[in-house]
């Protein structure tokens, strides 16, 4: 018996456990932060909704109204620019409360300086495709969209939110205040058992509000996270197509790149060491037929003297062009090295100062040295500089190489030209190259190389 | 022989003119791209212009064009073209009016110094130069199925023809005897059907016609 008694015990002691845990669960939602969060973020929906929907609406109608005259369009181009901190607020709303982190559908703003951004204030022909170029970006018309739908789906969740909770603390509560209050139905005061079973079911009305409102919460924080995806995140299709975009760019350049760089070494070894090669025969036949013809010694020591030194010109011409297609110093020892060896070559002094890992990406490698070789060749070519130098950092997955130097300035991309090739190069690893040239100088060239890219592609 | 070189390649116009002055030559003008020729060469009227195909400014075939233009002015003149790659197009350019004084050789047979004086002076002459490696690549395209019928031997000797040589030029290459050479360009001519010619130029015209037709 004793061992019948231990098992029912044994058995109800589990049972008593199960129940508790069971209740605490559902009621452990309450302890889970992230279901406040996402309310403060329902709550939010409405009060930002009201406001951002009032701005928008009244910006665009103003400007729209007032499009024909002389502050319109400023005003809609301010419209249309504010709508990047709306979108920047409520992507960080929707990360702080609805724990989702969304890439901002914004395009960089061009490389431009503060001169070429102001524009379009002193030169009224400038105006038009600024203008177009913001009234045509999608992602700010999402974000008005987004504010604008956001005041009746802010209205509909406070509704909800809140009848939810008064139900629930309200029902749950009843039976400790309600008896203090006379209840009536159908216009008859209820009494005794009829009461109590009236604040039973306000009871059982309020517990189910506490056991439903969770999963209410989680999944009107569901439809707010699909409405932030699908409004203020970046635009899926819009980046693959911007992205292939870019890709087919990238790889136009390094076709180009490619392209250019076989022209230039069939070039320089058409005009190196083939003429070099060429000149050696020369002398060696002359030679062969001096001595077919019994000519005297010294006659024929003077050629293979000469074919001599054109061998060892043809070889140092071989050696030159090799480094110039891929140098050894570079794959050995780094960038770091051979861009010593590059600065060491070049007939202007040259500081290099380098900040960055010891080995990078080959492809990245190889376009900053032979970014800087060019660079540093244009330096010693047309710049009359009496100085040069060359900064490399990494910036956040960027390689940042910039060369500069104090000559004369006045260095214009130009078709077929030194910077346009160069501008080939820093584009097939998808980086983007700027230079600052004022005539009288100073010359700065800063390429922004990025690393993830051409992992990537490795 | 009076010679005048095109060539925009220092080396290769130094090199040249010390193997043709080696042979007693003289340069009479050296000029580093065509732009002169035509005016130089009507001054100068020389004996030989030696020009490079691919020249500045463009590096295409400027050279070319003079010697083709300088043709035209100067019917008979005799111009060997030098280029760095085998290219029929200019041969079948050079050759279309007329074989004679003309010559056609890649570059590097410049070194060959005893075989490219010879062409010169060839060219100089009336006759014919053609590149081997230009004649080898007629005999391989060519669509003729009588060319099979020839023997190696004769096959050796109508190259030979091709590229502008004499029977005497052709005998002492192949190490044999004129006659012999004699025999086998009768065969060869009897075979393909061709007209036998004397003179070796037009010789040649009409090797190079049959097989590129």
């Amino acid at each position: 018996m004793g061992g019948v008694f231990g098992g029912t015990a044994r058995l109800g002691d589990g049972v008593a456990a199960a129940v508790p845990r069971a209740r605490w669960s559902r009621l452990g939602a309450y302890g889970d932060r992230q279901l406040w969060r996402t309310q403060a973020h329902l709550i939010g929906d409405l009060a930002f909704g009201v406001t951002w929907s009032t701005l928008v609406v009244t910006a665009l109608a103003l400007a729209g109204g007032l499009s024909f005259t002389l502050i319109g369009l400023p005003l809609l181009a301010l419209t249309m620019l504010a709508a990047r901190p709306l979108n920047a607020f409520e992507r960080a709303r929707a990360r702080r409360l609805l724990g989702i982190d969304l890439a901002t559908p914004f395009r960089a703003p061009p490389a431009t300086s503060w001169r070429a951004a102001a524009r379009p204030l002193r030169d009224i022909s400038a105006w038009r495709p600024a203008l177009r170029c913001l009234l045509s970006d999608d992602a700010a018309w999402r974000t008005f969209a987004y504010a604008v739908v956001l005041l009746p789906w802010g209205c509909f969740t406070f509704v909800v939110l809140v009848t939810t909770w008064l139900l629930a603390i309200l029902g749950t509560t009843a039976p400790a205040w309600g008896w203090a209050f006379p209840a009536a139905t159908g216009g008859q005061d209820l009494t005794g058992g009829a009461r109590s079973a009236h604040l039973a079911a306000e009871f059982v009305t309020g517990a189910l509000a506490v056991a439903c409102l969770p999963s209410i919460v989680r999944g009107l924080g569901a439809v707010d996270r699909r409405l932030g995806r699908a409004l203020l995140g970046t635009n899926d299709r819009r980046a693959l197509t911007a992205r292939v975009e870019q890709l087919r760019e990238s790889r136009d350049a390094s076709v180009e790149g490619s392209a250019s760089e076989l022209r230039r070494i069939e070039r320089n070894l058409h005009d190196g060491a083939q003429q070099r090669l060429v000149a050696l025969a020369i002398d060696l036949g002359l030679a062969r037929d001096r001595i077919e013809r019994g000519a005297d010694a010294d006659q024929v020591a003077a050629l293979v003297a000469q074919a001599h030194e054109e061998a060892k010109s043809a070889v140092i011409e071989l050696r030159d062009l090799v480094r110039g297609i891929h140098p050894s110093v570079l794959s050995e020892l780094g960038l770091d090295a051979a861009l010593s060896a590059l600065a060491a070559r070049c007939p202007v002094p040259v500081v290099v100062r380098s900040r960055v890992a010891s080995r990078l990406p080959p492809p990245i490698e190889s376009a900053a040295y032979f970014l800087v070789a060019e660079a540093l060749t244009n330096v010693a070519k047309h710049a009359h500089a009496d100085a040069a130098h060359v900064r490399l950092h990494e910036r956040a997955g960027v390689l940042v190489v910039e060369v500069g130097d104090d000559g004369w300035g006045g260095a214009a991309f130009t078709t077929g030209g030194g910077l346009a090739g160069l501008q080939d190069r820093v584009a097939a690893v998808e980086g983007h190259l700027r230079v600052a040239s004022p005539r009288g100088g100073p010359t700065l060239l800063v390429a922004e190389l990025p690393l993830a890219a051409a992992e990537g592609a490795g | 022989m009076r010679i005048a070189i095109v060539e925009d390649a220092v080396l290769l116009r130094e090199g040249i003119g010390r193997i043709l002055a080696d042979k007693d030559h003289e340069v009479i003008a050296s000029l580093a791209d065509a732009t002169d020729l035509l005016a130089t060469a009507m001054a100068l009227e020389p004996d030989l212009v030696i020009a490079d195909v691919r020249m500045p400014p463009t590096h295409t075939d400027e050279g070319l064009r003079a010697a083709v233009a300088l043709r035209t002015i100067r019917p008979g003149q005799p111009v060997l073209v030098l280029s760095q790659y085998v290219e029929e197009r200019y041969a079948t350019e050079l050759l279309a009016a007329d074989a004679t004084a003309v010559g056609y050789l890649l570059k590097e047979r410049v070194a060959d110094v005893r075989d490219f004086v010879q062409a010169a002076e060839r060219v100089a002459a009336g006759g014919t130069a053609l590149d081997p490696e230009v004649v080898a690549q007629l005999l391989g395209r060519s669509r003729h199925d009588r060319l099979g019928m020839l023997t190696p031997r004769e096959r050796d000797v109508l190259g030979l023809m091709a590229e502008g040589l004499s029977n005497n030029g052709i005998a002492r290459q192949l190490v044999v005897g004129a006659g012999a050479v004699e025999k086998h360009i009768s065969s060869i001519f009897s075979k393909l059907g061709l007209c036998p010619d004397d003179a070796d130029h037009r010789r040649v015209l009409a090797v190079l016609s049959y097989l590129r037709a």
